[in-house]
């Protein structure tokens, strides 16, 4: 790779892409990562939301009400956080949290408890991860969602025990037996919500009885617990592995993984310190990862958002269009997160992303408001599904600008928007294409063609 | 390129947008399609559907004591025995089952059930125990494991614009698609063509290019093959709602002889927490009304003894009203098989009781998987222990 393939191929995975005029705007890959690192070091919570959780007992009828209010609020949480996932400020704090809300992948039907959930995973994103799952596994919302809420002294439910060894630290299969699991769902016991819906530990239906867990006896407390599972290497190895899948190929590469992860395991879980060594490795930057992974509808989102300059949340299309693409952020399909790769494509939604381009053209697009983005399951007899056009708004002066002094147009294209190599791209064609186009609506059509190509699904 | 070709985009983005079908109705007699073979439409009630109102046990006074507001009034039932009813608004499917086409399955669920929405359906469609996450769907697995007759994602659609993780499998998928006619516009632009055609001429060294291109030039023929079917298919009878034009698209396919296997609808919200009884009848009425229009439109096209029918939702509910004239989510519940291959049909097993209850809801005494182990073994002809990962008890219905 040269050095604006480099910077692109780091923005692509690391800041949510590249547009045509970003990678120009470091003196070298180094540089890159040295800003967008110091960029991110930056925590700024996201809090479209008012949080009621103050000081008033939070009751049954004020549940109720929250309950009800919370499936517009999911949507205004769902397009804030992908309006912050667009901003210049700090895009690589936002990848890594996107990263934790697939790893702890958590819903819930009160959207201020997802918000606060939000904002625990952007203060950990690049943190430590000992803090971050010690702070995860008390969330409100992952208390309730993984049922610790009902987890008693007198009936035990293992289901927060279980996933936590399953899909969080140690991976499925990996050094833990159905034993463990039940003695440390009695290490969890009393870990519940307070009636303001925060986190308290409850003494008396806390099961204080000796447990053997992992070979070792005691009267364990859940952190404890995390303890024990921070203090196996094999949870450095499990997340330095899913850490290479996500960033680097969705083959993995068990060599790589292992080094990361021991390295990971050494530095007491440093996130940032796994982040820039991956980030700063030759192994990264090899020709062989070029359009390794196929971009999450997140992805797709974000960056035509960033490129045409789409101010307006446009939040009943942007969440139809997440769900038709099969990723609704604070919608995960199961604790165990999105399962990514290849998964993203089927043949519906690889029709979509393949027209997905021609929304940007100012032409109007009927989507359905209410009910649509909505949980499918709520009570939505009383309110009527109805069509509206939406127009959205691009901004293509910039890209005329840009691409008006380019001589050659077609690779210049090319190697903005794809990023493995282009010889599957039928070059003549293409080109017979352009020339039937009026001049004036070259770049446009330029634009739009090469983001239909398949080719444009891969980062 | 013409500009206006691109705002066919509307045709994905809006799920209600209908196009009044203009193909000309041919003669149904004419459609042959007998070598399509065996399909099953899946029809998910989401939400949870409350099954004491539908399948009401109406000489149980129990039933009338916990639940003063919502019972189903006693001379009101549709009566199919001593013991067992219909809710009144589903005439229809009392007419298909005094034809002997429909077989109700009671207290179908799963041990250590969960009451959430969510990860109930999820474990009905992934197949999983309660304390198992799976990320692929039962159809999806079929899928994978049927790949040599599957090698189409046509073989299973869903009739809407998003998947569900029921349809996703390993290595394979299914299609989502709420009117394939209108999916296939937006694969007919010249440069769409194109792409499609020299991806189906080419190999590429790229694995995820080749992965790509090989998914599209199927997915492209997929849609092609349905759209055709639909248009080739007729309907003649009415449908009204959501399911039943869900369910005339199914049919279109069905009597168009598409070699689908499998259809996935979704009706509903079936959760019915407050002023129940308006609102539930209504969604009976249309799945009674819509299945019945459905099972006469494919016996016109000479396709009734191809298909099996299956309703199902994700729980039940409580057996007591709750204090909004609704029901709470629940545990077991009925599930419905209604079809010309139905064996020994009417009430399969006795209702849950409602004195020997888990917590305040009814017990359930069939595995889900149990009824997807029959239908795919005795209906699709597939072994099942691959795609639900243990072996369930036959059924012996199909």
């Amino acid at each position: 790779m040269d050095k604006n393939q480099q910077i692109q191929h780091f923005l692509n995975r690391a800041c949510f892409g590249a547009r045509p005029w970003d990678a120009q705007r470091y003196k070298s890959i180094e540089d890159c990562i040295g800003k967008e690192f110091g960029k991110a070091r930056k925590f700024k919570k996201l809090t479209p939301l008012v949080d009621i959780r103050s000081n008033k007992r939070v009751g049954v009828l004020r549940a109720v009400l929250q309950l009800l209010k919370s499936r517009s609020d999911i949507l205004e949480l769902n397009a804030a956080w992908l309006q912050r996932m667009t901003s210049n400020a700090a895009p690589l704090r936002e990848r890594m949290t996107l990263f934790w809300h697939d790893h702890f992948a958590t819903a819930s039907p009160f959207a201020v408890l997802m918000q606060a959930q939000n904002n625990t995973l952007r203060k950990h994103a690049l943190g430590n991860f000992r803090e971050l799952l010690h702070a995860v596994a008390k969330d409100p919302a992952m208390i309730m969602y993984l049922n610790n809420q009902q987890n008693t002294k007198r009936a035990p439910n293992e289901n927060f025990a279980r996933e936590v060894m399953e899909l969080f630290t140690l991976g499925e299969g990996n050094g833990y037996t159905e034993k463990d699991i039940k003695e440390a769902a009695r290490a969890f016991t009393g870990w519940r919500l307070n009636d303001n819906a925060f986190f308290e530990f409850d003494e008396k239906k806390h099961d204080n009885r000796e447990k053997t867990i992992f070979g070792r006896t005691g009267s364990f407390k859940g952190e404890e617990v995390l303890d024990m599972l921070l203090d196996n290497p094999q949870t450095a190895n499990y997340i330095a592995g899913k850490v290479y899948r996500y960033f680097v190929n969705e083959t993995p590469d068990e060599t790589i993984a292992k080094a990361l992860g021991d390295r990971f395991f050494a530095s007491n879980y440093d996130i940032e310190d796994l982040m820039l060594t991956l980030f700063s490795s030759s192994w990264f930057y090899e020709d062989n990862q070029q359009g390794a992974i196929i971009k999450s509808p997140v992805d797709l989102l974000v960056f035509y958002k960033k490129l045409f300059n789409v101010r307006k949340p446009y939040k009943e299309l942007f969440g139809k269009m997440q769900k038709v693409l099969g990723q609704v952020l604070f919608r995960p399909p199961n604790v165990a997160g999105w399962k990514g790769g290849r998964a993203w494509i089927d043949s519906t939604s690889l029709v979509l992303r393949m027209n997905m381009p021609l929304m940007f053209f100012g032409s109007p697009i009927d989507i359905e408001t209410a009910g649509e983005f909505d949980l499918e399951m709520t009570i939505d007899k009383k309110r009527r599904r109805k069509l509206e056009s939406v127009r959205v708004e691009a901004d293509w002066k910039k890209l005329e600008q840009h691409y008006k002094k380019e001589k050659d147009l077609i690779p210049a294209l090319l190697n903005d928007f794809i990023s493995c190599n282009h010889e599957s791209i039928d070059l003549d064609y293409f080109k017979q294409q352009l020339s039937e186009t009026a001049s004036e609506e070259q770049i446009k059509w330029g634009i739009t063609r090469v983001m239909s190509y398949p080719e444009f699904q891969l980062k | 390129m013409e500009r206006r070709d691109f705002l066919k985009l509307s045709a994905l983005a809006s799920a209600s947008a209908y196009i009044p079908n203009v193909m000309s109705a041919s003669n149904p007699f004419l459609q042959q399609a007998a070598s399509a073979g065996k399909a099953v439409v899946v029809i998910q009630l989401s939400g949870g559907n409350d099954g004491l109102n539908m399948i009401v046990p109406y000489r149980n006074d129990i039933y009338y004591k916990v639940r003063p507001r919502l019972a189903v009034v006693k001379n009101e039932v549709i009566r199919l025995t001593d013991e067992v009813g219909l809710n009144p608004k589903m005439t229809q499917l009392q007419s298909l089952y005094d034809r002997g086409m429909v077989s109700i399955i009671n207290g179908v669920g799963y041990p250590d059930p969960n009451k959430s929405h969510f990860r109930s359906m999820e474990i009905w469609h992934t197949a999983s125990d309660s304390n198992q996450v799976l990320q692929t769907g039962w159809i999806g697995r079929f899928l994978d494991e049927q790949c040599n007759t599957c090698a189409f994602p046509y073989t299973a659609i869903e009739l809407d614009d998003a998947m569900s993780m029921v349809m996703r499998g390993e290595v394979k998928s299914g299609l989502a698609s709420t009117d394939p006619k209108k999916l296939v516009e937006l694969t007919k632009h010249p440069f769409f063509q194109h792409i499609v055609k020299a991806s189906d001429e080419h190999h590429h060294h790229h694995p995820q290019v080749e992965f790509l291109r090989e998914t599209l030039v199927q997915t492209s023929s997929s849609i092609d093959y349905l759209a055709e079917k639909q248009a080739k298919g007729t309907n003649n009878e009415l449908y009204d709602s959501k399911l039943g034009k869900q369910l005339k698209t199914a049919a279109r396919l069905i009597n168009g002889g598409s070699e689908t296997k499998l259809y996935y609808l979704r009706h509903g919200s079936f959760d019915t927490h407050a002023n129940q009884r308006g609102g539930h009848d209504r969604l009976l009425e249309q799945l009674s009304n819509g299945i019945g229009t459905f099972m006469s439109d494919i016996q016109k096209g000479g396709r009734s003894e191809d298909v099996m029918v299956m309703v199902f939702s994700e729980f039940g509910r409580r057996v007591k009203q709750n204090g909004a004239g609704g029901t709470d989510h629940g545990k077991a519940n009925n599930v419905l098989l209604i079809g010309k291959g139905v064996k020994n049909a009417g009430i399969y097993n006795k209702m849950s009781s409602l004195t020997d209850l888990d917590d305040g809801d009814l017990k359930y005494h069939v595995d889900f998987r149990s009824v997807y182990k029959t239908v795919l073994e005795n209906w699709l002809h597939v072994p099942s222990e691959g795609i639900l990962k243990k072996d369930f008890t036959d059924l012996g219905i199909l």
